[in-house]
């Protein structure tokens, strides 16, 4: 696993905040199946922001057109690994 | 004069349906008259009632037998617990409803606006608002004055109510549908999932909801699948829409209908009616309402407005006209909101001041400074985020100024992030 995806497994983690709940690309991040409310939601895309500065990239899930693609990146967490892997070879 | 349990008896003597279905239960009118609850016969007219609770068979009887008494209500949530002391006070509230029990608080003096309607032995109803002073406004309305308005029969559908038990929309759909022998399903959670099973299990044709909940219903991959069939009209309020989200939610429910709702608590019920349902203007109107645009800012002239606050001065200028704060763009005889004026923070349909976070926050060891925003976000329209400044020689702790807040403060309104750095000096919430 990529040293960021690892992070971004943690950040899930810590704001999941249950041990015993592993975490799996195919985990739905909103809808049927999440552990997750809407605000753990919006706190993990918060977390993602400060990772995404550590690589040096800014990580954009607030504007008009990551909006658009919101139905998408918001649907697992692999999805959002995926954008997030995206966005950075985009701004490298 | 028949009491409102007796006119709501003879509405639905004869109809063989239930008027609401709760936890799966399916409750008839005679079910909620009925219904086992606190003793309450302490309670007198004109007296200030706290009724903590939800839409429960319970707390809707209580609430009917507490509007029966002439009293004054203020329905109020467990979600707002932190804040329960700060509106009994800023509401005069006299008794506590909760869980069963009857608590009276013993008060000296009497405010003003209750006195009134004291005298004209009328039923009132507070809420809380947002305001710019910077705590929640007790807003007191003439609730005897409110009812005459069901006096009109008016169409209903089966509706989810989605609203809270301490919101003017939820009260408002309560009565609605207790006037007009709707039905009125209450889904068992706030989630997409349970919402979506309601509607499918209850033949619900009507979602009232904000679009925070429909931005969480496309991103959840329901949409169009999940949608059952049954479900005829959407409506939405009680934040700002954006285009994108509407414009997909048409596109993939071709056969549901999308109003948006326009309300401030202030002015009681106002109708609005969208352009199209793929439009953001609305135009906004209704028996006794009127409105008007200055400098891009709607004002709104309402029949049905409030008294007034309990706890701050009047919002209506001399000739009765509201500053409804919100930017508008006018086109013809619609108009869509654009922003708003003001330091107000909308997170999924939940409004408070930034101040009310940056007021908790000034109560931790250390803090010197603090600033709150609202961000937008696409999955709650907006969150807070806090910048905090700590005294000279203190370090700042995120988790631990997190949980001291989130022990205080609703979930909606914790900052989802928290810096420390230096606040501009000469901030209006720096210590004194």
């Amino acid at each position: 696993m990529s040293d960021f995806k690892e992070k971004i497994y943690a950040e899930l983690q810590e704001v999941i905040d249950n041990d015993d709940i592993v975490i799996t690309d195919e985990m739905p991040l909103i809808g049927d199946g999440s552990v997750l409310d809407s605000m753990k939601v919006v706190s993990l895309c918060i977390a993602l922001e400060d990772v995404a500065a550590d690589l040096g990239f800014e990580f954009d899930w607030t504007s008009n057109a990551a909006m658009s693609r919101s139905r998408s990146m918001f649907r697992s967490v692999g999805a959002l690994v995926e954008e997030f892997t995206k966005q950075m070879k985009a701004q490298q | 004069m028949s009491t409102l349990i007796q006119k709501l008896q003879q509405i639905w003597q004869n109809a063989d349906y239930p008027f609401l279905i709760h936890q799966g239960r399916e409750l008839r009118f005679t079910n909620i008259a009925d219904q086992k609850t606190a003793n309450i016969d302490e309670i007198k007219s004109g007296d200030v009632v706290a009724l903590i609770g939800d839409f429960d068979p319970e707390s809707i009887s209580l609430l009917l037998q507490i509007i029966d008494k002439g009293a004054i209500i203020v329905p109020l949530t467990e979600d707002t617990k932190g804040q329960h002391d700060y509106f009994f006070e800023a509401a005069c509230v006299d008794v506590v409803v909760h869980s069963g029990e009857v608590r009276r608080i013993p008060r000296t003096e009497t405010h003003p606006l209750v006195a009134k309607l004291r005298e004209q032995e009328h039923a009132g109803l507070i809420l809380f608002s947002t305001g710019t002073t910077g705590r929640p406004k007790a807003i007191l309305h003439d609730l005897t004055l409110f009812l005459k308005r069901f006096d009109t029969p008016r169409p209903t559908q089966r509706t989810i109510n989605f609203l809270l038990f301490d919101h003017i929309g939820g009260i408002n759909t309560l009565l609605h549908t207790l006037f007009n022998k709707g039905v009125v399903i209450a889904p068992e959670s706030r989630t997409v999932d349970s919402i979506l099973s309601t509607i499918r299990d209850y033949d619900v044709e009507v979602l009232p909801t904000t679009p925070t909940f429909l931005r969480m219903m496309l991103m959840s991959g329901a949409v169009p699948d999940r949608i059952p069939s049954c479900l005829k009209l959407i409506t939405y309020g009680t934040e700002r829409m954006d285009q994108p989200t509407l414009d997909q939610l048409c596109e993939l429910l071709p056969s549901v209908d999308f109003r948006q709702t326009f309300g401030m608590s202030e002015l009681g019920i106002v109708r609005a009616k969208s352009e199209a349902r793929d439009s953001l203007f609305m135009r906004i109107g209704g028996e006794g309402v009127e409105t008007k645009v200055v400098d891009d800012v709607l004002y709104i002239r309402s029949r049905t407005r409030m008294l007034g606050y309990m706890n701050a001065e009047s919002p209506f200028d001399e000739e009765g006209w509201y500053n409804t704060k919100d930017i508008v763009e006018v086109k013809g005889e619609f108009f869509r909101v654009t922003g708003r004026i003001g330091e107000v923070i909308n997170v999924g349909g939940l409004k408070f001041m930034a101040s009310e976070v940056e007021r908790v926050a000034l109560e931790y060891p250390g803090v010197s400074l603090v600033k709150v925003i609202g961000r937008p976000n696409p999955i709650s329209g907006q969150h807070a985020e806090m910048t905090v400044q700590m005294a000279e020689g203190v370090d700042g702790d995120a988790k631990l100024l997190g949980k001291f807040l989130a022990e205080r403060l609703p979930v909606h309104m914790q900052p989802r992030r928290i810096r420390f750095e230096s606040v501009a000096v000469g901030h209006r919430f720096k210590r004194s």
